[in-house]
């Protein structure tokens, strides 16, 4: 697995790609947590994850935690059916704001 | 780099005074220290009591086989390295101690240049020696450690079965790593009543496990306090949110079977939903509000479900290592495969359900390394059908 970070329109993008299970779950919390370090708004786009288990779940949750203490927000967008039902299935989709792409969620803060 | 115990071997008295005063500086600055033996016996007696690095020895000390003496050295001291002095220049003798076991040699009249770059270059082996030797038993501790806390998990589940009063379980569980993250509970709460857990930690490895024991501890305590599932996971999320700095958090399905009423009640917090199999019918997934995973929010209200038991079915909880078995290429085993061979096995035992379903994920693997942890609980309730009496 690989993390992409960029920054888009004052947002930091994060795009994994690949599995996101616990082997690869430590290599993504670092790259993560360090790009949600200072920044308010984050996006992690999804289209390019095979898979999440529950540790790549649980990396999503800190993620969020340090983005709402700081006063920021984190979206997930680009999900595709099969990552969904896992956040859907877990309740995730309850806690965490899924958009269908990164042009509706600027739309959302513009 | 810390200093290097030196022992050299050498009967002529003056070899002492030459290598103090050749590597004075060295020795001022605590790179090496020489201890010096002139026979045999003096040799054995201070490596037993004292551990040295490398150990210096003229071939040819009186009445001594050399190249022998190091072979056994070799043999008893593996992390101690040798350099042999030879005054003959003879390439047999030093051919012949290489073979037995020197590091390296040196030949007399001794360069002392060439020496220290041969001590530096010994001492350097020595060291990666010391540290592989240091790895290896730290590892081996780590591994000894991961037994202990998979035995230790292994000891508070409660075991594979369960048969009473129609009742009939069986429960596995198969770790990927050496310590899952999965748990199963199922234990009595009355003559009647029976609480069944199924459960799945974040992660694996021993934080998942600690995790994991905290959470079955809670659910199994406050079962006894709380007689609604819902309520008791309600409890249980409190609790694990207020001491779970790491977030951490388990999904799991709490239920109890009332064997009055015929009835599971059961509650979800983010866990994949209970699969129901009917003789002649096809499985059907239990839909109900999946809450959240404990320990991620104190404002989650968790909502009992009901299902009813029919004669003749079965139901089945799990974890998403089931469905989510992997080939080698990435395909999962998917709930289409999973739902087939429950269909095809409806009628067996919950044991005998069990190992269809373990040896067909085992079959769609096909050798691929097993990603997460597989748990299964198949519990069958034998109703005795009341005839009909019009």
């Amino acid at each position: 697995m690989e993390v992409k970070t960029s920054t888009q329109d004052g947002v930091t993008l994060v795009v994994p790609v690949g599995r996101v299970d616990s082997s690869t779950a430590k290599a993504f919390e670092d790259e993560v947590m360090k790009a949600a370090n200072g920044n308010t708004k984050m996006a992690i786009q999804f289209d390019k994850v095979d898979y999440i288990s529950s540790a790549g779940l649980r990396v999503i949750l800190m993620a969020g935690k340090k983005l709402t203490a700081a006063k920021g927000e984190l979206v997930l967008i680009n999900m595709p059916d099969k990552i969904f039902s896992v956040f859907k299935v877990s309740g995730f989709d309850k806690i965490i704001k899924i958009c269908p792409n990164f042009e509706e969620y600027k739309q959302s803060f513009n | 780099m810390t200093e290097v115990n030196v022992l050299v071997l050498d009967d002529d008295k003056d070899t002492q005074d030459l290598f103090q005063q050749k590597f004075r500086h060295k020795i001022m600055g605590g790179t090496y220290k020489f201890s010096f033996a002139t026979c045999l016996d003096e040799t054995i007696n201070m490596l037993r009591y004292q551990p040295f690095e490398i150990f210096v020895s003229d071939i040819n000390v009186n009445g001594m086989d050399g190249i022998g003496f190091i072979s056994q050295l070799r043999k008893q001291y593996p992390l101690m390295k040798s350099v042999v002095i030879s005054a003959y220049g003879d390439i047999n003798t030093l051919r012949a101690a290489m073979r037995g076991g020197a590091h390296d040699f040196v030949i007399k009249p001794i360069d002392f240049n060439d020496f220290e770059k041969t001590l530096d270059k010994t001492a350097y082996v020595v060291e990666q020696l010391k540290l592989a030797e240091a790895t290896s038993q730290k590892l081996s501790a780590i591994s000894d450690e991961l037994d202990v806390s998979a035995q230790l998990q292994k000891s508070i589940l409660p075991g594979n079965s369960l048969k009473k009063g129609g009742v009939e379980i069986w429960a596995d569980t198969i770790p990927a790593a050496e310590v899952g993250g999965d748990f199963y509970d199922f234990f009595w709460l009355s003559e009647t009543r029976l609480g069944i857990v199924m459960a799945d930690v974040s992660g694996k490895n021993v934080s998942a496990a600690m995790f994991a024991l905290i959470a079955k501890t809670l659910i199994k305590s406050f079962s006894r306090i709380y007689s609604s599932p819902a309520e008791c996971f309600d409890n249980v999320n409190r609790t694990l949110y207020n001491e779970n700095a790491a977030s951490m958090f388990v999904t799991a399905i709490y239920g109890i079977v009332d064997m009055e009423e015929k009835k599971l009640i059961y509650t979800n917090a983010g866990h994949l939903p209970i699969i129901v199999v009917r003789p002649g019918q096809p499985p059907e997934l239990l839909e109900c509000d999946p809450g959240l995973p404990l320990g991620i929010s104190e404002d989650v209200i968790f909502v009992n479900s009901t299902h009813e038991f029919a004669p003749g079915e079965f139901i089945m909880l799990y974890t998403d290592g089931v469905p989510e078995a992997a080939d080698k290429n990435g395909n999962e085993y998917d709930y289409e495969r999973f739902n087939d061979v429950l269909q095809k096995n409806a009628t067996l035992p919950p044991s005998l359900l069990t190992t269809a379903l373990i040896e067909s994920i085992r079959k769609f693997a096909g050798g691929a390394s097993q990603s997460d942890d597989i748990t299964t609980l198949c519990l069958k309730y034998r109703l005795r059908v009341t005839p009909n009496v019009n």
